[in-house]
């Protein structure tokens, strides 16, 4: 009887309104009424701690960089040094904490290495003795960093890869009668492990610059040496 | 008539919206027929692992590869303990001079060295963030050494001294793991330090591996 006299449209506005608070009531949460009391002074709030900014956000996870520098050969009874040129391309990994990040890098490098040594025997006699190293190497590692201000970005980073080793010899012996020379060159394979430390800084959302100081390499071939890098760097991020 | 069918409908509507707003409660429809639902495999226990790096011993280097199997224990507070057999190979080589006793060369020594250790090691892996863990392993082996002694001296000739050793082993490593994927993950040793009774002297490796969860 009731729905003959109710128009169609009228039963279905106010069904529809009938919905809504029922469907709020299935997700509601019960409510206790509070209870009416008299409030006291409130208590000054504590100063709120000031949160550390974030790392700057840089354009994507990947980085192609590039150092140049200087290498010294710190082996005893070595003064080989020289240019060292790297390329390198980093992928972030995983973050450290809420400032620090764990990172891939591909390392490939170029050192070469001078030494000269030259000996006056007297009466015209002078022998000059220069060695010439070239050392292609790759080492994969791993770099922590940690960002103490948003665009400074402070790393340590642990690789171990291997070197190929071109090194040369040559001795000219300059006299009254006049110059010899003799030459040997000779091929080598080393492990390289790898420790360095630097800051960069985020020159913006791309680019990065900074220092690699100190790099500190071990060489494990026919014989074991260790060498010293300061290096500058530059990275594009994409 | 029209009516009660809107107002049945309305009134569906009304006592259906609650039921309607718990639309996740919707369990999954059955498998295909002649198929069924595979049941969710747990992960392997087993790891199979290959390193590569190098071996330096009293400042020679080698190139290095290792094979690892590994089974995972037990947890102990935060360590995940695991169980590891890693098989070694090197082959370290060097050349050398004789001298006379002037000091003038004479001749030159040839050495070349098989190095095959295999060390049942225990390994605690700490894990410090999503998918990248500590560990520090430590194992106590056999190490199976072949040695090939030649040296070329003016007037005397070649001679060639062979040796074949069988020593206990010592091997301790320091690395981290970094789970690329369900299953596999890259491991990187950059310290292992080895330590063979009979020997020249203590090994220093530095690997890098892929290791695969059966």
């Amino acid at each position: 009887m009731i729905a003959n006299s109710i128009p169609p449209r009228a039963a279905l506005a106010a069904a529809l309104l009938l919905a809504a608070p029922v469907s709020g009531l299935a997700q509601a949460k019960p409510r206790a009424m509070a209870p009416t009391r008299t409030l006291a002074p409130a208590a000054p709030a504590p100063a709120a701690a000031k949160p550390a900014a974030p790392p700057f956000d840089e354009r994507g996870p990947w980085r192609l960089g590039a150092s140049i520098g200087w290498e010294w050969d710190t082996t005893p009874d070595s003064d080989l040094a020289g240019p060292r040129l790297q390329v390198e391309l980093e992928r972030d990994l995983v973050r450290l904490g809420r400032r620090g990040q764990l990172s891939f890098v591909a390392a490939g490098a170029w050192w070469h290495a001078t030494d000269e040594e030259r000996v006056d025997l007297g009466a015209g006699y002078v022998m000059t003795a220069e060695a010439t190293a070239n050392l292609l190497e790759v080492t994969p590692s791993f770099r922590a960093s940690f960002s103490p201000l948003p665009r400074l970005r402070l790393f340590a980073e642990l690789g171990a890869g291997g070197a190929r080793v071109q090194g040369t010899i040559e001795v000219r012996t300059e006299t009254p009668l006049g110059d010899f020379s003799a030459e040997e060159t000779a091929d080598d394979w080393a492990g390289v492990l790898r420790l360095a430390a630097g800051g960069t800084w985020a020159i913006d959302d791309r680019f990065r610059v900074g220092v690699q100081l100190p790099t500190f390499h071990w060489r494990f071939g026919e014989g074991k040496s260790r060498s010293f890098a300061l290096s500058a760097v530059a990275a594009y991020a994409f | 008539m029209k009516t009660p069918r809107t107002a049945l409908l309305a009134l569906l509507l009304a006592v259906l919206s609650p039921a309607a707003a718990r639309g996740a409660d919707v369990p999954l429809p059955p498998p295909p027929p002649g198929t069924t639902l595979a049941p969710a495999s747990p992960p392997g226990r087993h790891t199979v692992a290959l390193h590569a790096g190098f071996l330096a011993q009293g400042g020679i280097g080698s190139p290095a590869l290792q094979f690892d199997v590994g089974r995972d224990w037990i947890t102990w507070k935060r360590f995940q303990l695991e169980l590891h057999l890693p098989v070694r190979v090197a082959r370290p080589h060097w050349e050398g001079s004789i001298y006379d006793a002037s000091g003038f060369p004479v001749g030159t020594t040839e050495d070349t060295q098989w190095i095959f250790e295999a060390a049942p090691s225990i390994r605690a892996g700490l894990p410090v963030a999503p998918g990248l863990a500590l560990h520090l392993q430590l194992g106590v082996g056999l190490a199976l050494t072949s040695e090939e002694h030649v040296e070329d001296e003016t007037f005397v000739g070649v001679t060639t001294d062979r040796q074949l050793v069988l020593a206990p082993s010592l091997q301790a490593a320091l690395g981290l793991t970094y789970r690329l994927g369900e299953k596999l993950s890259v491991v990187f040793q950059p310290l292992v330090l080895g330590a063979r009774a009979k020997a020249d002297g203590s090994t220093l490796s530095a690997l890098w591996g892929l290791s695969y969860r059966l």
